[in-house]
């Protein structure tokens, strides 16, 4: 039981801001969907406008078929992780455990016990005394155990150190192999979770710039590396992100599928191909989004 | 784990195949499930199942239903005659090649290559 | 408290139907507030007792010390309780995948029971006081204008409780939740028609310190019955200005709490 999401030309504007500008994106049910974005790229927002916590300023916004805002069935199906926690600051850790489990109809008590064991989360402690840390651990066993089927985790780690963050990918791996549903992710840690992730959506300045699967964007980025002619040759035509000069040399980033036959002619002409990481490409793409087009 | 120079269901292809070939997976020995991979590896099961499915594509996995996925009879040597095909012109040529640049004879390289052959047998 | 294991074949369950969802709010909202309650009316208790113990002790006993107690200071704490219901809890239901408008439900339930329980409380309190001066041989002597005249009169006790404690409820609630939709200026300016049931529902009944006002303007006191029914009326119309205002409103960014941390003990 997972659920898909559909959007078509939806835009959020408060007051003067426009956070969202004529967005329109497709994510099929089921899948763990990474979305990346600079900060103020409307990430919050969209996921925000998901979770029903803000109603679109226009457009189409459908989750199982259905616009979520004040919708029954979709808004107790849809559980939206925040980077501050949603649980009373005066409430002890195993209250707001409690508190979510009477609201949440897909709650998973033992699955709770279980997170709270594995991130050592402080049953007895008030919300207030915790750590950042374990604010966020409290958060992702909220969003962990309510097993919901629109699952949304925005920036949900700040604070975890790396130990923590990765029980966190693992548990999140795990119980989405026993229990599939729709995962977002959205986060500034790239090279540390795309290997997560199916697909990847990108989003700048309120607009969609890429949604790609993970694999296919990792194949896509090269770098040709070689004399500045030579290269200026061989990337002609081809979608340039961006370039560095040192002397006569020239390393330029593509965003092209290379196919075997295109690797023997680059090698055959003296050129060096190179990976681009997924975070090099998010940096290029996100600086110049027209790129993209 | 995985580098970011290719997609990593083929990543994932490529050591399983380099396993059997360095006979750490036998034949008809079980290989491990989607689920199990994805955690291990920390990848999304979504990717790993696509490993997967190449290599049951190629022949080189099978799949009985409902128990798991395991190495073919004769998928080593399936495996040996594909990498005998691209040895020279990746491991020998790419060989030659260096030693010219960096000036080594071509007689030397030969003369190692016999004494590596002499030690062995 | 069940819990729900959930595999990808067996159908799942939603849980309780949308209304039965307005009781569960309604359940952890009185949850939530009670034990600050609890402290709340141990504290009157403790004041009351000590304020009879002393005037018996060192003066004449020859006015009612729960009227003072009672309606007159302490409904305006279910009233700042009732100001922080939209803006402290509306966004932590929000987030658990409650609509605004189970929400609004379930608020509302609490409220009235909020309302209700003071005023059974209150009642109590008059009756206790009642039977002990009637013992003692002391005058209840009340300073306020009531619908009743004697802690005895246990339905118009109730029944001036239940208004006026519903009423500041209903203000309260009210203003809360303009805070949240307009924020500061506007806010701050929604207090004037937010603020109509509590101090209508005195002038209405003539009872509590604003009628002083109606009777300053002229209004002239009003049949016993009217007065209770355009009451109702009024704290009914308040609940559900709440409804229109929360029905469509942005969930606010940051911490959700914070600033409030003394409401949920």
């Amino acid at each position: 039981m997972s659920l898909s999401v559909h959007l078509r030309d939806l835009s959020l504007r408060y007051g003067e801001t426009t956070a969202l500008d004529g967005l329109s994106l497709e994510l099929a049910g089921g899948k763990v969907y990474g979305l990346l974005g600079r900060n103020g790229s409307g990430k919050t927002s969209l996921l925000s406008v998901l979770a029903a916590r803000r109603r679109a300023s226009a457009g189409t916004v459908l989750v199982d078929g259905e616009d979520p805002f004040e919708n029954t069935r979709i808004m107790r199906r849809t559980c939206f992780i925040r980077d501050e926690v949603d649980a009373y600051e005066q409430t002890s850790v195993r209250q707001a455990l409690r508190f979510a489990a009477r609201l949440r109809p897909h709650w998973d008590e033992d699955y709770a016990h279980h997170l709270v064991d594995t991130f050592k989360l402080p049953v007895k402690k008030k919300v207030s005394a915790l750590s950042r840390g374990m604010k966020s651990a409290l958060g992702i066993t909220l969003g962990l155990a309510c097993r919901a089927p629109l699952t949304i985790f925005d920036e949900s780690y700040l604070g975890m150190d790396a130990p923590s963050r990765y029980a966190f990918y693992d548990e999140l791996l795990s119980d989405y192999a026993e229990n599939p549903r729709t995962i977002i992710l959205s986060t500034h840690l790239i090279e540390e979770v795309n290997s997560l992730f199916e697909e990847i959506v990108i989003l700048d300045n309120g607009r969609l710039v890429l949604h790609e699967e993970v694999d296919t964007l990792r194949a896509r980025g090269v770098s040709v590396t070689g004399p500045a002619e030579v290269v200026d040759r061989f990337t002609a035509g081809l979608t340039v992100l961006g370039e560095q000069r040192l002397g006569n040399t020239k390393a330029v980033t593509v965003y092209e599928r290379f196919d075997d036959a295109r690797r023997r002619a680059a090698r055959a002409a003296g050129l060096e191909l190179g990976a681009v990481p997924v975070q090099d490409l998010f940096v290029h793409l996100t600086r110049q989004p027209e790129a993209q087009r | 784990m995985f580098d970011d120079r290719s997609p990593i269901y083929q990543q994932i292809a490529e050591k399983i195949k380099e396993d059997i070939l360095a006979g750490v997976l036998q034949e008809d020995e079980k290989v491990m499930s989607t689920n199990q991979y994805s955690s291990f590896y920390r990848i999304n099961p979504a990717t790993a199942a696509k490993g997967f499915q190449q290599l049951l594509e190629e022949g080189i996995l099978y799949k009985k239903r409902g128990i798991g996925m395991f190495v073919s009879q004769n998928a080593r040597e399936t495996l040996r005659q594909q990498r005998r095909e691209r040895f020279f012109e990746e491991v020998v040529d790419a060989m030659v090649a260096e030693a010219r640049m960096i000036g080594i004879p071509l007689a030397d390289v030969i003369r190692r290559i016999q004494d590596a052959d002499g030690g062995r047998s | 408290m069940t819990s729900h294991h959930t595999t990808q074949d067996s159908p799942v369950s939603d849980g309780p139907a949308s209304d039965g969802r307005g009781r569960t709010v309604a359940a952890l909202l009185w949850a939530g507030h009670l034990r600050l309650l609890l402290i709340f009316w141990a504290i009157v208790v403790v004041i009351f007792v000590a304020l009879g113990v002393g005037q018996a002790a060192f003066g004449q006993l020859d006015r009612s010390l729960w009227e003072i107690a009672g309606l007159g200071a302490a409904k305006y704490f279910p009233f700042a309780l009732a100001i922080m219901i939209t803006p402290l809890n509306l966004s932590v239901y929000v987030a658990h995948g409650v609509t605004r408008r189970e929400f609004f439900t379930g608020a509302a339930l609490f409220a009235g029971l909020l309302g209700l329980v003071f005023a059974v409380a209150f009642t109590l309190g008059f009756a206790v006081e009642h039977l002990a001066y009637t013992a003692a041989g002391l005058p209840e002597g009340f300073t306020g204008p009531h619908l009743f005249t004697s802690g005895g009169q246990v339905h118009l006790v109730l029944v001036e409780a239940v208004l006026t404690f519903t009423a500041h409820i209903a203000s309260g609630w009210l203003i809360g939740s303009g805070y949240y939709r307009f924020g500061g200026w506007l806010g701050t300016l929604f207090l004037v028609p937010a603020l109509v049931p509590a101090l209508g529902t005195d002038v209405l009944l003539g009872t509590g310190w604003f009628r002083a006002v109606g009777t300053a303007v002229g209004l002239g006191q009003l049949a016993m019955p009217a007065g209770i029914a355009l009451s109702v009326l009024l704290i009914a119309a308040a609940v559900a200005a709440n409804q229109p205002l929360t029905r469509s409103v942005a969930i606010r960014r940051g911490p959700t709490t914070g600033q409030t941390q003394w409401i949920f003990p």
